[in-house]
């Protein structure tokens, strides 16, 4: 079993991490599209009566506590 | 031997026919050519080299996701993440790499250390790749 396995970590995990080094290390004109991506943005709305109630506007940024975001 | 290869980034063949297709996996490198014996398996970070009909060789960087033989010799390729290898900074990523290396000698954790392993590996295919 591979040391990340063993530590709790999941395939998952460990794709995440290396999708977020390999935007990294692209050449500069490509990195700034590519980085868009680390960030993953929300929008909830909450339908009552048929009607849109509210709005949430939620903005998660997916980082690991151990690899500073850029 | 038809190729589907898809990033979430980017799509890089659609059912393209082709002659040879070698991918980095956790059960090792490996080429794949027609008639290969149906597998599945989970993609490395590094470099797949796809050997087109026409002669090209195209060398596509992928950090992770699968790749599956079917039993009609098709192929698919999908990955988190990939970019044609050109698209590469060289010190990009030797910084990746260093970066890596120093995170992994300062954590503290097994999560910390788990995590900052894992970057080193990429790191290492990254610089292996630009070279």
């Amino acid at each position: 079993m591979s040391a990340w396995r063993a530590a709790g970590l999941t395939y998952i995990d460990y794709s995440s991490i290396a999708a977020r080094l390999l935007r990294r290390a692209l050449k500069p004109e490509f990195r700034k599209a590519a980085e868009k991506r680390d960030e993953v943005s929300v929008r909830i709305t909450y339908w009552k009566d048929g009607k849109a109630n509210r709005e949430y506007p939620m903005y998660l940024l997916y980082c690991y506590s151990t690899l500073p975001c850029a | 031997m038809k190729l589907i290869f898809a990033a979430g980034n980017q799509v890089f063949y659609d059912a393209v026919a082709v002659k040879q297709v070698d991918v980095p996996s956790f059960s090792g490198s490996f080429g794949i050519l027609p008639k290969h014996v149906p597998t599945l398996a989970v993609l490395k970070p590094g470099v797949v080299s796809v050997f087109e009909n026409e002669g090209a060789v195209k060398k596509i960087f992928v950090s992770s996701g699968t790749v599956t033989i079917n039993d009609d010799s098709s192929v698919q390729i999908i990955a988190e993440e990939a970019v044609s290898v050109d698209q590469l900074d060289s010190s990009a990523a030797r910084d990746v790499l260093s970066k890596a290396q120093s995170e992994l000698s300062s954590a503290s954790t097994d999560q910390a250390k788990a995590e900052a392993a894992i970057a080193v590996e990429v790191g290492e295919a990254l610089v292996k790749a630009v070279e």
